[in-house]
């Protein structure tokens, strides 16, 4: 990179098993190093520390000159901006100013032409309207006056002929006016008679009410009386008996005191003595039974006296009904006065008034009768009657008369009303139109006035606009003016910045290239020191026999890796991990001769060691759920299990193949099977490619058609069909292709025919004869032939013909496939790119592999473990050659970029942290446990942005080059600057436990290379770590992160080595 | 201009209007060479309308005329592609539809007039009616596709979803076309700030065109891309640490005529000019005038345009910005559309405005859109109070620069923005005419790891709809 421009392509060369070229210098073997004159070191420290002077200089020389750029920039970015204000404001202004001025005025004056015009128009227009207008008026008004006095001269009769009608029916009218009078009186005669009846109604109720009570009433006192006299009785008795009680008590006690003064006086004998004292005692008995008689003289009075008591209430009810009956009767007794009083008044004055109603009605009839006698009434009728109905006659007369003459009128005034009518019509049309010419004129006026203001407005604002725009571009091009020298300013300055810029570049390209020519000189003398063994190496199996017989013939001399690198190297290479720090410490001072060996044997049986290798299978067999290959979340991890559990059992690998190739049954329940479905492509042509890829290690897309096409019979009868569980799908053998027969799910003709018959449809294939199915010609790629009987899965037929010693890929592409994971590249290369044309490196070699694994019953740890403990694969990783062809012979260890899995569990391992692994979809998003390894991650789905950048595989065609062990810019931006590392370096539990268990620097520097490099720090190592504690721009903790950053960014760190 | 606003009805005469437009746009030898054709479709269609030969015919005379328009164009340098993440409405902003009532509109009823006679837009855009002459709209563009992935898929890939390949997209295509011309320092093809995450943008053309996210932001004090700008170490810090790991590297070093190891320490020397050395200047928006900054806005979207306008000066073939906020507003759409609108407003009117002024627009392409547009129907009931839902039936683009003219509208949407009315314009034809503009021919094999035949785009194999390039807007 010190020639030549750096781009950012030219740092995507991909880091991987691919070709190392020619090595331009060749590196010296231990021991043999070069006797390198003294002083060249030290000449190339002393370029290095001039050139960072220089360059240094340089730098600081940029300061003034970036300033300077910068406020030139500023100077002009502000005077454009003013520029462009100016120029913007010009250009408004000159809208009116220029063209657009131009047009608007000239359309402004056609709008006053027109507006004039239509003036004109409408001036012209009213004048004859408004004479139309006046003549109509002429024309109409004696037909109105005409009109006006026929209809009043209609009023005048017809309000005569109403009046001579109302002379002539006065007797009717009269009797009639009699009748109504009696009528209303006969209905408040009625009305006051309902009304007495009514109250005469409600007088008996009352009376019977009252009736009612003073029966209960009678009843009750009776009932009472024997209690009343009872309670008397009982009163005079406890009267008498209180009174009888009183005296006894006297006498009682004058007998008492008597016969205490007896008693008292010694002249009395006891006898008197004795007698007056029986006699008090007698008395004081009569007293207390008088008391005893008073008492029930007293009871027996309460007895009755509650007797009477309870009585009382009963009585209460039946009183006060008949106080209420009585006071309402005395009320009513009063309306009914009143009312009677009424009825008959009404009753008189009804009667009265039939009567006159009568008269008058006879009358009238009369009247009527007499004036429609022909001849003249006789003289058996009154003569008052006579008169009347002469009058009568005479009266009827008059109404006719009058009532024709108002008709007569009537007819008239209606006919001037009709005659007045169309001069009328002619009159509105007219002044509508007169009203219509005046409206029109006067907004033709307005529209002419609008236009003259218009225009005026107008030719002001063009002569305002045109002022405004001479001025704005005046400003315009004065502000512009000041521009041109600002830029050659800005230019100026950033020219010469760009000119310090190329120079302080350039040193500092210098000072690159004078600093690597210092550390590669440097290191270059250390290296071989560090990695490689003092011991030459033996031979330990027949591996190392025929590989070192090819060195040997390429002239190239193997030398052996030092124990440190080998720890590293084989828990990298067999589970995928880095050695502890008390691992690698361990193993290094372990003094076992035999310590590699037991190592290998040690980690082969570690279940890490299925979890390692059951990711590289994942990748070839494509155990992802989601795009492109689509096995579905649980599907995906039962194929995982399968293959981890067939790895941690160490299943013969003839067994792995067959079941991979055979199995049947439910994606969720039998992994093997997801072997087919997770192939995208599922034509029979498809899956022939996929697993011809997988199992033979070849790439038959490039193989002939008609080879091609001898593949594909054997996978063309394979059925997949969903179950009632969502994305479950049953993988079987469906000879009939009837797997869109309901229910068919099991393998065989048998079991297809069984749902037919239980589900009674036939599917599309049936119709088809069995006998087409039956014995089936095909050939196999190797050329020879066979028939595929028709009970015989065509896969097992398959399966036969190619899990043999003899079969010419199967054994080749999987010691092909295991000895490229173990040393970085296979005898033939690409593994699974196996064909004539791409031979293997070493023949023997394969062969003899071949040879092993068929006869140790496919025993895949056998074969690891001879080539593990091989010499071969203990070699140094510095390539002491120049020939590529000691690459491809293995000659030196091949030094390749960890995989993401391992590269994340290794920089978790180191700082005590963990990363958030989870797969977008299908939703609900999953995530893994905090503390699961990445690579125990069984779904390819499953990853992280870490493990996407650093090139894990996408498992979506099953190739080992999917997966890119690149390490190129962003991969480096990332390891080097990123946030994500910057945070685990500083939050580390780990490292920050390493610094506080103590000691010398030397000692923690020790413990720090241990954990992260697998080995102890050479003495320059530990200076340069004292010298940048020295240096003091990170202190303390930092310092030492800053020593675990270094170490993670050395390639020591980041290639198996 | 004002033609592109006329009815482009099936007829005899609208068939004429683009036939006279497409003699004048083009060369006399086009008139001369076409012309049969276009007269045969002028007739053609009166007879039978919108027959299949009819529409390959009229896609063919879009797809000449484009070419022949393309060829006294300047070639695409550099694309700045905003998306717009989760949809956004086209009713609210681009296409609006005065006079659709309140199921329509919503809050957003008003309008205003752009610096182009006859196109408006909603008055959430009054920076862009500003520069209305710098852009074009595409009304008509469509796909029916309503799911974010597939439809971004579709956007971005113009390959059909669900095929068996993965695609690349324009991004990823256009960056392994540019690989032999694109010679600087920076990743070729950035993202700010994050990938899609669920759309693979590298397709299977594998990581090394895989879009290089910066993270950070770039309205923060500093913008701190991954990798380039790391928050709390010094200059001083990493220049001394580097020194370290020179020490420390002794395989690195010891073994650096190894090739595979030269080329992995050039690698790391060529980081180290992203992080010390001149490749960060890019990223250090301090260097730019502050009036500048505020213009395009000081907030993250505003920020990442002007970034966006660093890069492309500073060559980078292919910037992404996916806008930061989503615009898949089922619910609380107006507020969030309220929020959003003005900073895509501003930053995208002085994006294309600074472009202009530094004569970059020509060679610039931008193009703004989201996977799909939004339902013209609001949802107001619950649960979503006011919201709009994925809508690809039609929606709207924003192009400019690049070789497309500015203060057009292409196509038209119907009364209520709810189906192509005129001129329906797939993706096909949207990344057709990126493609014919950057001179990248959309029948070139890209590599397939497999050596499955793939092309730049195959819509016919695919049977995707086309109704031809967009000569209209070149």
């Amino acid at each position: 990179m010190t020639n030549g421009r750096v781009t950012w392509w030219t740092a995507k060369i991909l880091v991987s098993t691919c070709l190392i070229a020619l090595i331009s210098n060749v590196l010296p073997i231990r021991g043999e190093e070069p006797a390198a004159p003294p002083d060249e070191l030290a000449q190339a420290k002393a370029a290095y520390e001039a050139a960072v002077q220089a360059a240094r200089e340089a730098e600081a020389a940029l300061v003034p000159l970036r300033e300077a750029m910068q406020k030139a920039d500023v100077a002009l970015a502000a005077a454009s901006k003013t520029a462009n204000e100016k120029r913007g404001r010009a250009n408004e202004a000159k809208g009116l100013a220029g063209e657009q001025g131009v047009q608007e005025l000239k359309r402004a004056e056609e709008n006053l032409t027109a507006a004039e015009q239509e003036l004109a128009a409408a001036r012209e227009a009213k004048p004859p309207l408004d004479q139309a207008l006046a003549e109509a008026r002429a024309a109409a008004q004696p037909l109105q006056d005409a009109y006006n006095a026929a209809e009043k001269a209609a009023r005048e009769a017809e309000a005569a002929a109403k009046a001579a009608a109302d002379a002539a029916n006065k007797h009717e009218i009269a009797a009639k006016q009699a009748a109504d009078r009696a009528n209303a009186l006969r209905r408040a005669a009625d009305a006051a008679q309902t009304s007495l009846r009514r109250l005469q109604q409600l007088q008996q109720n009352f009376q019977k009410q009252r009736d009612l009570a003073v029966a209960q009433l009678t009843q009750l006192e009776a009932e009472k009386k024997p209690l009343d006299e009872a309670l008397a009785a009982a009163n005079n008795q406890l009267t008498a008996a209180n009174e009888a009680a009183a005296q006894a008590e006297k006498a009682a006690q004058e007998a008492e005191q008597s016969a205490k003064q007896i008693a008292e006086d010694a002249t009395k004998s006891e006898d008197e003595k004795k007698q007056a004292a029986t006699a008090a005692q007698e008395k004081r008995k009569a007293a207390e039974e008088a008391k005893a008689a008073l008492n029930q003289a007293q009871a027996a009075q309460r007895e009755s006296q509650k007797q009477v008591d309870a009585f009382s209430p009963k009585l209460a009810r039946p009183t006060q009904q008949k106080s209420m009956a009585e006071s309402t009767l005395a009320n009513l007794a009063k309306q009914l006065e009143a009312a009677s009083t009424a009825a008959q008044t009404a009753e008189a004055a009804a009667g009265q008034a039939a009567q006159e109603a009568d008269e008058k009605r006879k009358r009238a009839d009369a009247i009527q009768a007499a004036a429609k006698a022909e001849p003249a009434a006789d003289a058996n009728v009154p003569q008052d009657i006579r008169d009347a109905a002469k009058e009568l006659v005479e009266l009827q007369a008059t109404a006719l008369r009058t009532a024709e003459e108002a008709a007569a009128k009537r007819k008239a005034a209606n006919e001037a009303k009709a005659a007045l009518a169309p001069a009328e019509q002619a009159l509105d049309a007219a002044a509508s139109k007169a009203s219509a010419a005046a409206q029109r004129l006067s907004q033709a006026e307005a529209r002419h006035q609008a236009a003259i203001n218009e225009l005026e407005d107008l030719k002001k604002r063009i002569a305002e606009a045109k002022q405004t725009y001479e001025a704005n571009e005046k400003a315009a091009q004065e502000a512009e003016a000041l521009v041109p020298p600002l830029k050659q300013e800005a230019d100026q300055r950033r020219a010469e910045y760009m000119a310090a810029r190329k120079v302080a570049d350039e040193k500092a390209a210098i000072v690159d290239h004078a600093r690597l020519q210092f550390y590669r000189l440097s290191a270059s003398r250390r290296i071989a020191r560090l990695m490689e063994s003092p011991e030459p190496p033996t031979p330990t199996n027949h591996i190392d026999e025929i590989v070192f017989a090819k060195l040997h013939s390429l002239g190239i001399q193997p030398v052996l890796c030092s124990d440190a690198v080998f720890v590293r190297r084989a828990y990298l290479d067999i589970i995928g991990q880095l050695p502890s720090a008390e691992e690698a410490r361990a193993f290094i001072e372990s003094p076992d001769k035999n310590k590699r060996t037991a190592l290998v044997d040690r980690l082969l049986n570690d279940t890490r060691h299925a979890d390692y290798w059951a990711m590289r299978w994942s990748d070839i067999l494509k155990v992802k759920a989601e795009f492109p290959v689509k096995l579905w979340p649980n599907a995906a991890q039962a194929y995982h299990r399968w293959i981890w559990e067939s790895l941690a059992q160490n299943k013969p690998y003839d067994r792995f193949a067959r079941e991979l190739l055979t199995s049947s049954g439910s994606n969720f329940r039998v992994g093997s099977v997801n072997c087919y479905r997770a192939i995208p492509n599922r034509t029979p042509e498809g899956i022939a490619s996929g697993v011809a890829l997988a199992l033979m290690g070849t790439r038959i897309d490039f193989w002939p058609e008609q080879r091609r096409a001898t593949l594909s019979p054997f996978f063309s009868q394979i059925g997949f069909k969903p179950t009632s569980e969502w994305k479950e799908e049953i993988v079987f053998w469906d000879p009939l292709r009837s797997n869109t027969a309901p229910g068919s799910t099991a393998a065989g003709c048998d079991s297809v025919a069984a749902a037919v018959t239980a589900t009674n449809s036939i599917p599309q294939a049936l119709a088809e004869p069995l006998a087409e199915n039956s014995g089936q010609e095909v050939s196999f790629p190797d050329g020879s032939k066979t028939v595929i009987p028709p009970d015989r899965d065509p896969r097992e037929v398959f399966a036969d013909w190619l899990i043999r010693p003899e079969n010419p890929w199967f054994a080749k592409a999987i010691v092909n496939r295991v000895w490229a994971w173990a040393m970085g590249r296979g005898i033939i290369h690409e593994p699974d790119d196996i064909r004539d044309d791409n031979p293997p490196a070493n023949p023997d070699l394969l062969a003899y592999l071949e040879k092993e694994l068929t006869t140790h019953g496919y025993d895949l740890k056998y074969l690891k473990r001879l080539i593990f403990t091989s010499t071969t694969y203990q070699l140094s990783p510095i390539p002491h050659y120049q020939s590529p062809e000691g690459m491809v012979n293995f000659a030196s260890y091949m030094m390749r970029r960890v995989e993401a899995e391992v590269l994340a569990d290794a920089l978790d391992q180191i700082t005590a942290s963990s990363d958030l692994y989870t797969s977008a979809v299908p939703e609900p998003f999953t995530y893994i446990p905090k503390d699961m390894r990445a690579v125990v991650i069984a779904d390819g789905s499953i990853s992280s942005s870490f493990l996407t950048l650093f090139g894990r595989s996408a498992r979506a065609t099953g190739m080992e080059n999917e997966r890119i062990n690149e390490l190129a810019s962003p991969q480096w931006l990332y390891l080097l600057n990123s946030g994500q590392i910057q945070l685990k370096l500083q939050t580390s539990p780990k490292l920050r436990a390493l610094v506080a268990a103590g000691g010398s620097n030397k000692e923690i520097t020790e413990r720090l290379y241990l954990t992260i490099l697998s080995r102890l720090p050479t003495d320059e190592e530990v200076q340069a770590m004292e010298d940048y504690i020295k240096l003091g721009v990170a202190k303390g903790q930092d310092a030492w992160s800053d020593l675990a950053w270094a170490l993670m960014n050395s390639l020591e760190f980041l290639l198996r080595h | 201009m004002a033609q592109h606003h006329e009815p482009n009805r099936r007829s005899g005469i609208s068939r004429r209007r683009i036939l006279e437009r497409g003699a004048a746009g083009a060369a006399g030898i086009f008139a001369a060479t076409h012309f049969q054709t276009l007269h045969h479709l002028a007739f053609a269609s009166e007879s039978q309308p919108n027959s299949e030969q009819q529409l390959a015919d009229e896609k063919a005379a879009h797809d000449n005329a484009a070419k022949e328009k393309a060829k006294a164009k300047k070639r695409i340098k550099s694309v700045i592609q905003i998306f717009l993440w989760g949809g956004m409405s086209h009713n609210d902003t681009w296409d609006p539809k005065p006079g659709t009532g309140y199921d329509y509109l919503g809050s957003f009823d008003k309008f205003i007039p752009t610096n182009v006679e006859g196109i408006q837009l909603s008055s959430l855009f009054p920076y862009l009616a500003k520069q209305a002459d710098k852009f074009s709209l595409i009304r008509s563009m469509t796909h029916g596709n309503n799911g974010h992935e597939t439809a971004a898929y579709l956007m971005q890939t113009g390959h059909k979803p669900g095929d068996r390949l993965a695609y690349p997209s324009v991004g990823a295509v256009f960056t392994f076309f540019k690989r032999e011309e694109y010679q600087g320092l920076l990743p070729p093809y950035i993202v700010m700030l994050q990938a899609a995450g669920r759309f693979s943008e590298e397709g299977f053309l594998g990581p090394a065109f895989k879009p290089f996210a910066t993270g950070g932001d770039p309205n923060a004090e500093r913008f701190e891309v991954q990798g380039i700008v790391n928050r709390g170490v010094t200059d001083q810090r990493q220049k001394a640490r580097r020194e370290l790991l020179d020490k420390v590297n002794l395989l690195g070093h010891g073994l650096a005529s190894v090739t595979d190891i030269e080329a992995a320490e050039a690698a790391r020397e060529k980081a180290y000019a992203l992080i010390l050395g001149p490749g960060r200047e890019v990223f250090d928006l301090s260097n730019e005038p502050a009036e500048l900054r505020d213009r395009y806005g000081r907030n993250t979207f505003g920020q990442e345009c002007l970034a966006a306008r660093r890069m492309v000066q500073a060559g980078v073939p292919y910037v992404t910005i996916s806008f930061p906020g989503g615009w898949d507003t089922h619910s609380n759409h107006f507020a969030t559309m309220r929020q959003q609108c003005p900073q895509l407003d501003r930053g995208l009117a002085t994006l294309l405005q600074d472009l202009h002024e530094r004569g970059l627009l020509e060679t610039t392409l931008v193009w703004c859109t989201g996977e799909f547009g939004r339902t013209p129907k609001v949802s107001w009931e619950p649960p979503w109070n006011g919201g709009r839902h994925h809508y690809g039936d039609v929606f709207t683009v924003l192009v400019a620069g690049g070789g497309f003219v500015g203060g057009r509208v292409l196509g038209k949407s119907d009364q209520n923005g709810e189906k192509v009315a005129e001129r329906p314009v797939y993706p096909t034809d949207l990344l057709g005419t990126f493609y014919l503009l950057a001179g990248i021919d959309t029948k070139a094999i890209l590599p397939h790891p497999l050596g499955i035949e793939a092309r730049v785009l195959d819509a016919e194999s695919e049977g995707m709809k086309a109704a031809g390039l967009l000569d209209e807007l070149l």
